[in-house]
Order: C-alpha cells, then structure tokens, then sequence
C-alpha cells in the first residue's frame, strides 16, 4: 500500500493530514479514491472537526487488523479505554460520523457501548440520560406497556 | 446509576436536547441490536418515537423463562417473524424450556420458525432447548441450505440427516449434546461446510456414533468434549483429519483413540484426555494397537508451541510417563501449563528413558497440580529444570496437606540446578 497522503477536510474547516491507508478506513474516503485516484483532499461535509479527529485516531490504531489473538486483545483494551473518553453526547455525534463516513468497526463499538449504557437502566432511568421527553399520555403509556407486559415486569419501578 | 450519577449526567447535558432520538431510526436499531430483545422491546415505552422501532430491530434474542407463560413466548416469536418479512435477520438467539402443563408438540413450531429465519438469510443461529423432552423435536432440513449463515450454534437438539447441503456461509459451529438422524450425519455435515474454521462438538451420551471423522479442508480450530459415563462399555474414535487445524482442545473421559492425520499446522494443544483409561480399564504395556495409537496422537500434536495438559489417568505412573514422553516429542514447545482435577496417590516411578533430550524451546511453565512433594514430582521439577536451556519462568503451586513442611519442600526445590541461567521459579 503506497504511503501516499491526504487531507480530510471537516465541515468547520479544519483539515487533518493522514496517511492513505488511513484514510480508506473511512469507507466513504475509500470509493472516492476509487472513482477518481487522482484526489488528495477530501472535503467532509457532515462532520465537525473535534468528531473528525476521533475517527482518525481510531482508524489510526485500527489501520493494521491483526489476527493474533495477543493483537486482537490489545485492541479490544484500547477500544474500551477509547470508549471510556466520551460523554453520551459525544458517542452519539460518534454514530452518526461513523455512519456517514462508513467505518463499520467503529460503529459496532460505538452501538455495543451506547446500549451497555442503557442496559441496566429502567425506561425512566434512560430518558434522564438521554434527554429523551416522555410525550405519551398517561394511558398511551399504560397501553405500550401491557402490549408486551412480559417485557416490563419485576425490577420496573425506578430506582430511587 | 446512583442518584449522584444521574445528576451529574443531567448537569452535562444542559441543553437537554434530546439527542438519541435525533438519530436515523437505522441507527437507533443498530444500538438496539446489542441488546436482549426483553430490553429493546422495553425501549417502546421511552416515547412516541420509539414506540414500533423494536418491531425494526433485526434479531431476536430470546429466554422463555423471562415469559410468565409459554403461550405469551410462543405468541410473541410468531408476531415477530411476521414484522419485515422482507427484511434480513442477523441472529436468532432462543433458550426454551418446556417443561411446565403447557408443554405439548406445540414445540414444534421451532422448525416453522426455523424454515422463515432461513428465509430471511440469518447470519446466526443459537438454539437451546432446556426442556426434559429434549430431542424431541427434530430440526427441519432447510436449516442446511441457509446460505448467508455464519455461525450455527445448537444444544440438545437433533439434527435431521444432511443429505442436501449448502452452506457457502459458515465459519462457526457448535453442536452441543446434540442428536443425529443417522450415526454418519455428524461427519456428512462437517465435510460438507466449505469454509468451516471454527468446530465444537460436545458429546450426547446417546448421538450413536462410535467413529466421528472429522475431514475438513478449511478447518483451524476444533474442539471435542465427552463426559465420561462409567458403567458404558464402549469404543469410541475421533479421527481428525484437517490439515490447516491450528488449535486443538479435547476434553474428553470417553473416547478410547484418538487419531490425528497430519496436522502440520497446530500451534495450540489443550488435552485433557485418558483415552478412556480409568481404575477398571487400566492401562496394559502390553496392548501394542493402543501404545501405537498413544504414540501416534503425541507425534501428531509435536508441533505445537502452547500446550495444556491434564494428567487425569488413574495410573499415576502412566500418566507421568505420558507427559515425559509429550515433553520430549514437542520440539516447539514455548509454553506449558499442567493440569489436574484429580490427585493420585500411587506410587511409581518416573521414567525418562532415551537420550537426554533438551528442552530447547520451552519458555514458560506452569504446574497447575498441587505438589506434595512426593519423589516423582520432584524428579518431574527437575527434569524440566535440568533439560529447559532457555526457561524463564516455572510456575508451582503446593498442595495444603504440605503448607506445614513448606520450608524444606522449597529449599529442596530451589536447591535443584537449573539449566537455564535466566530462570524464575515462582511458588504459589
């Protein structure tokens, strides 16, 4: 692989110098190369700078994809610790930058996470974290629940 | 989270935008899809926006003992195999056990819902059924031509007889005491799986097969476990026959030969095997065939550089002749852990017959089996220690009965004289 180099350009304006294998970990970078070889800056329209760097510093550690087991558990720690840096904001802007820019293994773990996170919550717990606004009435939400009651026994009530 | 906690979150989103629920729906089922289905269809009640997006989620991953009745479960797969039909299914994750009044053929229904997950190219597949009628029911055959299956994983099932198969897709399987149609099922099946890796087979007491051959061009990691059942006669064989197999782990107190055709590539050895020897079926010097066979496995496994071995045969002195002989026939050996569940207390005596052979790639070991500090282990300690030219770390541990005399069973062990000049010896 040529160690040819290319800038992404954020939606902010602010660009980021890596190498082109890194780059092709962005999928979406990856079919523009393809279409036309002759590119060497990228602009990236749906993504913020502070976002951009993530993605790049995860593709970074990612640009080699070893099989050996003592590599593949390396990675695994550093995703975790990478995971550990971000508020639920933050990982959600992560998403969404992972799914327009296309870097599937990055979206895994940003998904695994966020759902680890709502796991041990009840529904009331969940949308505090998130913000989520409760716009059922009274009844609607008394129906959701008995539709599949099954789903919401025992350890329901709120935690206090 | 405790109520700090949430305080904290609630501070940091200050603008409290619902940010969650701004995503794709896509998106949100990605995040669902890591979840049990019990919990995503819990998030229906957080919104009107999330109201059906659980009906979205492409995989089910199920346990029926979360369903206070097993008509509710049974309602509740149907419903959701009805939602998307023209969608892709990534797993379908079911544990059932059917035990209650409720039972009856209703079960059945698992090949009907095998036959739509098929349909609906599933990727994965892990079926348990935890139920006192187990094997009962048996699977449909259309669960061999599920072309965009990856992993298929099945405990106490039985599989129907493979006798149209296409599977381009899977790499995983695992059949957990598992039943068979015909006794050459099994080994039709595996032959039959193109770009199988990954195989483990955990024996039923009642599969009927008394050689499993396992051929397979693609295969790299393979796992066989039998539990032992005293009291059945029987001689079984486990004939492996794939030659890009990396790692191997049998578990295994049943099957009598094992036989292993050039496995040229094996790196990983976990064995913990008596080739169904026990106090009854002792090991006679005499039974050339079966010294043949024992010889034969050690040489096959020879190349490996990680080895775990459980010297669990009754015979103590067999059993410690046997590791003898894998220390010697493993010229790549970087790694070696010793196990045992099982303490013997007889005596014999430890033979390394032959010419010295050195140790010359052994790195690390660990003797898992708790010394008492009786001759032969010594003689095992110092073998490895005499032999070792480049070992860097043994570890011991010792057996409680001896925490007392601690002391001189330590300074015997360090007083013996080790080959490689750069060894630790850790005492657990």
């Amino acid at each position: 692989m040529s160690s040819n180099k290319i800038v992404l350009t954020s939606s902010d304006g602010e660009s980021f110098e890596v190498e082109e294998v890194v780059a092709r970990k962005l999928q979406i970078v990856g079919h523009m190369l393809e279409d036309d070889c002759v590119i060497n800056e990228i602009p990236l329209q749906n993504v913020t700078g502070d976002i951009l760097s993530m993605v790049i510093e995860y593709c970074k550690t990612h640009v080699d994809e070893e099989e050996s087991e003592e590599a593949q558990t390396k990675l695994k720690t550093w995703d975790e610790e990478f995971m550990k840096k971000f508020d639920i904001k933050t990982l959600l802007q992560i998403i969404l930058a992972a799914n327009y820019l296309n870097v599937k293994g990055l979206l895994d773990l940003v998904s695994q996470t966020i759902a680890d996170t709502i796991k041990d919550y009840t529904p009331e717990q969940i949308r505090e974290v998130f913000g989520v606004e409760n716009d059922y009435t009274e009844e609607e939400e008394a129906e959701v629940r008995k539709e599949n009651a099954w789903a919401f026994d025992e350890a329901d009530t709120p935690k206090p | 989270m405790d109520e700090d906690g949430d305080k904290h979150v609630r501070a940091k989103g200050s603008d409290e935008v619902d940010w969650i629920s701004k995503l794709p729906d896509c998106l949100l089922c990605e995040v669902l899809l890591n979840l049990p289905t019990k919990d995503v269809v819990k998030s229906s009640v957080l919104s009107t926006r999330w109201r059906n997006l659980w009906k979205h989620v492409p995989g089910l991953d199920l346990d029926n003992s979360d369903f206070q009745e097993f008509n509710t479960f049974l309602n509740f797969v149907d419903s959701f195999l009805d939602f998307n039909t023209e969608s892709c299914l990534q797993y379908f994750m079911l544990k059932y056990d059917c035990d209650d009044d409720d039972y009856d053929p209703e079960i059945s229904i698992i090949g009907r819902w095998i036959n739509t997950i098929v349909t609906r190219n599933v990727k994965h597949i892990d079926v348990l059924d935890d139920s006192y009628g187990s094997w009962e029911v048996q699977l449909p055959s259309s669960i061999y031509t599920c072309e965009s299956l990856v992993s298929l994983k099945l405990c106490a099932l039985t599989l129907p007889s493979p006798k149209f198969v296409s599977l381009p897709s899977l790499k995983v399987m695992a059949l957990l005491i598992a039943k068979f149609a015909d006794d050459l099922a099994l080994e039709t099946l595996i032959t039959k799986c193109p770009v199988l890796e990954s195989l483990t087979i955990e024996r039923c007491f009642c599969d009927e097969i008394e050689v499993l051959r396992v051929r397979s061009q693609s295969l790299l990691s393979f796992t066989h476990v039998a539990d032992s059942d005293e009291g059945v006669v029987e001689d079984l064989v486990v004939e492996i026959d794939a030659p890009k197999l990396e790692y191997l782990r049998l578990s295994d107190y049943r099957v009598a030969s094992f036989i292993l055709n050039k496995p040229g590539k094996l790196v990983e050895a976990d064995i913990d095997i008596v080739f169904n020897l026990s106090s009854e079926n002792k090991f006679n010097p005499d039974d050339l065939p079966k010294r043949t066979m024992i010889r034969n496995f050690l040489v096959a496994i020879s190349t490996v550089k990680d080895l775990i071995i459980s010297s669990n045969v009754n015979d103590y002195p067999y059993s410690v002749t046997y590791l003898s002989c894998v220390l010697r026939s493993c010229p790549n050996l970087k790694t070696l852990v010793v196990k045992s569940t099982k303490y013997q207390e007889k005596q014999g005596d430890i033979v390394f017959s032959g010419p010295r052979r050195f140790l010359s790639s052994l790195e690390y070991v660990k003797i898992e089996r708790p010394l008492k500090g009786e001759a032969m282990e010594m003689k095992l300690v110092s073998y490895l220690l005499e032999n070792s030219t480049i070992l860097k770390k043994l570890t011991l541990c010792l057996d409680d009965s001896i925490k007392k005399e601690e002391s001189v069973i330590l300074k015997e062990l360090l007083a013996i004289p080790s080959l490689s000049t750069s060894c630790k010896v850790v005492v657990l």
